[in-house]
């Protein structure tokens, strides 16, 4: 929603995001005020350390998760529920195996009554565009996993939201399949200029996807530090330029993963 | 191994089984199951009811195993007429008291080999009880009803059928319009009580029993079908072999059994008492005197087999048709040479 | 569907064997002939059985049976255990009640429907329904239950609720579970209509094994016996591990791949 006056759109803003676990028989907060704003078209990059609660952000902001405190405002409104317009890319990818490729994909277009002949045309098309054409009448199970998470891509495109959501998407497949996924992730943000949060341990990764990279600080995490990442796209990750993108970044994650590593259990 | 060899050894069996089966017709060429029974046992099978009368006292009390003397006797309880059946072509009892038309079945089955009638048991003690509010007040009133035997084939079965036939009834699965469902006699009384069925053919003391729980009548008393009254309900069977191989040991039980017989009948009211004692240490229940009175006031204790009541209830069991395609000769199934001359000893008249 | 000739001859083969072994033991007279009848005698009583038409209007009764009995088991059990989801607390006391009645004998539950419900269709239904219908509320349960969290997370982010989730998440996400659960259910039911049928029925299969021990025909008993063995395998095998097979490999469960 354009407010007048504004010359940037908030897309999305997250406001004082407190959580709590409950763990054995103590509750242990893990997210302690997260502030976040993010534009339209922007692709944020979110690293912290492990366990942090990185994808349980994530989560509560697509409306799977309660938070205990704080509020998640999109395009300016409070959202509590799950919305087809916040959509969630899983780890695994979460494909249906009972269903084929592109019928995964139609999924979400089917729940909201697109009829049949729009939703194969519109699944044609995100397959086309994933390079997954010629599967789209197999099951879920002749797929590789770089396979399964570009079916996911495409299913989340397919339902054309406002803001994708990504939780360490890349993270089960091997160097080369990222490596072009990571190509493949830049291209498509440019033609859909949709807005993406990306959830990643990988710094490499996250400084080659976001317009900027948030760190998130150990456990009980606020955003510590959030590093803007004012380069040319696309960006390949052996470009030795990144590195002093990649400096900063550690810069400030490195103290927190050792902090972290001295909360273990 | 290919298929096809596979095959053609398939074929080569399947062709010989079926070779020898019509050559032989089915004779077994020789029979392992010769085991000769040993005289000093004697395994005699009986049910607990009123016409085993004999048994549950004989065997109970020890007057049986007295007359027996050396020979061990051993009694096994059961509570239909094919098991027991069952159990003596299995060889596992040697005689038994049992019902007319699971001995009939027996002999036929085993082409007259198998078993002999040594002695009657019982005569009468059946009855076709119907509830009072079943709107049967004549033999007009049977349509659409349904009625009940203690088992298929049995002999209240037949009797019941035979009676539908002769008043021009079919059953349901002949495709007419009354139902006979055969269901234990315990369970005849709860379907009574529940008003499932309307009637049913029983033997004492179920007859008794139904008139005085369930709201029912005698339609018909089974001794008004037969002359004098009389018509067999039990009697012994023996496994033929065991007859052959040891009639002494068969001769002694026909005197304890006549003996038996003559007691009850001389002791009518002690006998009662005697009778649902054995009877509870068998099934830890006993009928209620006024039922056992009622009881055998429709029936006889004896040693008389009622001959011709067997072969008219067989036939009656072909014309239902429980016997097979052709009419069964079962013109020897009755041995009463060791009856009679036990009889004879005794003074009393013998058996024609 | 692919037939292998091998697998054929080898089933033939045993089979001829099977008939060569006891015929040879009915020859050497092993055990009375009364009790032990030749196969011949069991085609003849077959032969009987099929020509007076006994032996369809049996298979008739107690499949209908069966089938009415099962599909009301799977209707009920379905919603049970639908319940025991929605209402935790019955869910748990009706999840261990269920597993104490999973194995109850079928036979057993006979005097108790001869009293309760009668000695006719309904009662024989009620013991089919009894011996069954806990393998479909269990299978219900646990299925549902097991569904991976992260599938219902996807679909309820892509729009999914109420009942489009139940119908396009819920039940092809339980459904190789499901399957399992049924075709247990359906042996059960099985065992317990044929049980039924000797004990409270005057017609039927079941009823027909009955008649043949009631007047000792070996033969017949073992034609019965022969009919409900085929009966059983060819359901089994035909219809419900197909349809297994087939939803397991859609999913990539199956063996062969």
């Amino acid at each position: 929603m354009l407010y007048a006056g504004d010359f940037q759109l908030t897309k999305l803003e997250a406001k004082n995001i407190t959580k709590y676990f409950q763990h054995e028989n103590h509750r242990i907060k893990a997210l302690d005020g997260i502030n976040l704003k993010v534009e339209a078209g922007e692709f944020v990059c979110i690293v912290g350390p492990s366990g942090c609660g990185k994808s349980t952000f994530l989560r509560i902001v697509s409306g799977l998760e309660t938070k205990e405190e704080g509020e998640v405002l999109f395009d300016g409104k409070p959202v509590n529920t799950t919305s087809p317009e916040r959509i969630l890319v899983f780890q695994e990818g979460a494909l249906f195996p009972w269903l084929t490729v592109s019928d995964n994909v139609e999924f979400g277009l089917k729940m909201a009554g697109v009829p049949k002949d729009e939703r194969r045309e519109i699944s044609s098309r995100y397959l086309d565009m994933m390079q997954l054409t010629k599967f789209a009448n197999s099951y879920t199970y002749q797929l590789s996993t770089g396979m399964k998470q570009r079916v996911a891509i495409a299913r989340a495109l397919a339902m054309d939201p406002d803001v994708l959501l990504m939780d360490e998407p890349f993270a089960a497949l091997d160097a080369q399949t990222r490596d072009l996924l990571l190509v493949e992730m830049q291209l498509i943000w440019e033609r859909t200029k949709k807005t993406i949060i990306f959830v990643t341990h990988n710094v490499a990764e996250a400084v080659v996807l976001g317009t900027k990279v948030v760190v998130f600080s150990n456990r009980p995490s606020v955003v510590k530090k959030e590093v803007v990442i004012d380069y040319r796209r696309p960006r390949l990750v052996e470009d030795q330029n990144l590195a002093k993108f990649q400096q900063d970044v550690m810069k400030e994650l490195k103290p927190e993963v050792k902090a972290g590593s001295k909360n273990k259990p | 191994m290919n298929p096809k060899i596979k095959f053609a050894i398939a074929g080569a069996i399947i062709a010989s089984v079926i070779a020898v089966s019509l050559a032989s017709n089915s004779e077994s060429l020789f029979s392992l199951n010769d085991t000769t029974t040993t005289a000093d046992v004697v395994r005699i099978g009986y049910f607990p009811n009123i016409n085993h009368a004999q048994a549950v006292i004989g065997l109970g009390n020890g007057n049986f195993q007295k007359a027996l003397g050396n020979v061990k006797v051993e009694p096994q309880i059961f509570n239909a007429g094919p098991s027991a059946i069952e159990a003596l072509f299995a060889n596992q009892i040697d005689v038994t008291y049992i019902g007319p038309n699971p001995a009939i079945n027996g002999y036929i089955k085993s082409d007259g080999e198998s078993l002999r009638i040594i002695s009657g048991a019982a005569s009468g003690g059946a009855v076709f009880v119907v509830r009072n509010d079943a709107g049967i007040n004549s033999v007009e009133d049977f349509s659409g009803k349904k009625f009940s035997s203690p088992q298929l084939g049995n002999t209240q079965d037949v009797a019941l059928r035979a009676y539908l036939l002769k008043n021009g009834y079919k059953t349901t699965e002949n495709g007419g319009n009354v139902e006979v469902i055969p269901v234990k006699n315990a369970d005849i009384l709860t379907l009574m009580l529940k008003k499932e069925i309307d009637g049913a053919w029983v033997p004492e003391p179920w007859g008794a029993k139904i008139i005085k729980e369930a709201n029912s009548r005698i339609f018909v008393d089974e001794r008004d079908l037969w002359p004098q009254g009389k018509f067999v309900t039990a009697h012994i069977v023996v496994s033929t072999k065991y007859l052959q191989n040891h009639p002494d040991v068969i001769k002694k039980l026909l005197v304890a059994h006549v003996d038996q017989t003559q007691w009850i009948n001389q002791n009518k009211e002690e006998s009662f008492k005697v009778f649902n004692a054995e009877l509870e240490k068998i099934t830890s229940k006993t009928i209620p005197e006024d039922e056992l009175q009622e009881a055998f006031s429709r029936m006889e204790i004896t040693y008389d087999p009622v001959k011709e009541s067997l072969f008219k209830s067989a036939s009656d069991a072909f014309d239902i048709g429980f016997l097979g395609d052709t009419r069964p000769d079962i013109s020897k199934i009755y041995d009463l040479k060791l009856l009679n001359e036990v009889l004879e000893e005794k003074g009393l008249e013998q058996i024609p | 569907m692919k037939i292998d000739l091998d697998d054929v001859a080898n089933a033939v083969l045993f089979f001829a064997v099977f008939i060569g072994i006891w015929q040879l033991v009915f020859v050497l007279g092993i055990w009375p002939k009364v009790s032990l009848p030749s196969p011949y005698a069991v085609a003849e009583s077959f032969a009987e059985v099929i020509l007076n038409y006994t032996l369809f209007k049996g298979i008739g009764i107690t499949l209908g049976r069966l089938v009415i009995g099962f599909l009301i088991s799977i209707a009920l059990g379905t919603v049970i255990g639908l319940a025991m989801i929605k209402f935790k607390g019955f869910g748990k006391t009706m999840s261990s009640f269920s597993a104490g009645l999973l194995s109850f004998p079928s036979i057993a539950w006979v005097p108790f429907s001869i009293l309760l419900i009668g000695f006719n269709d309904a009662g024989i239904l009620f013991v089919v329904i009894m011996s069954s219908i806990f393998s479909i509320t269990i299978s219900t349960y646990s299925s549902v239950r097991n569904i991976p969290p992260i599938y219902i997370d996807a679909a309820r982010n892509m729009g999914a609720k109420g009942l489009s989730l139940f119908l396009h998440l819920t039940i092809p996400a339980a459904t190789p579970s499901l399957i399992i659960g049924i075709r247990q259910g359906w042996s059960f039911a099985w065992h317990a209509i044929i049980g039924a049928e000797i004990l409270m029925s005057i017609v039927g299969l079941g009823h027909i094994l009955s008649v043949g021990r009631e007047f000792q025909d070996m033969g017949l008993v073992i034609a019965s016996m022969i009919t409900i063995f085929t009966i059983g395998l060819l359901v089994d095998r035909l219809l419900l591990f197909k349809l297994e097979e087939k939803v397991r490999s859609r999913w990539g469960l199956s063996s062969d791949r």
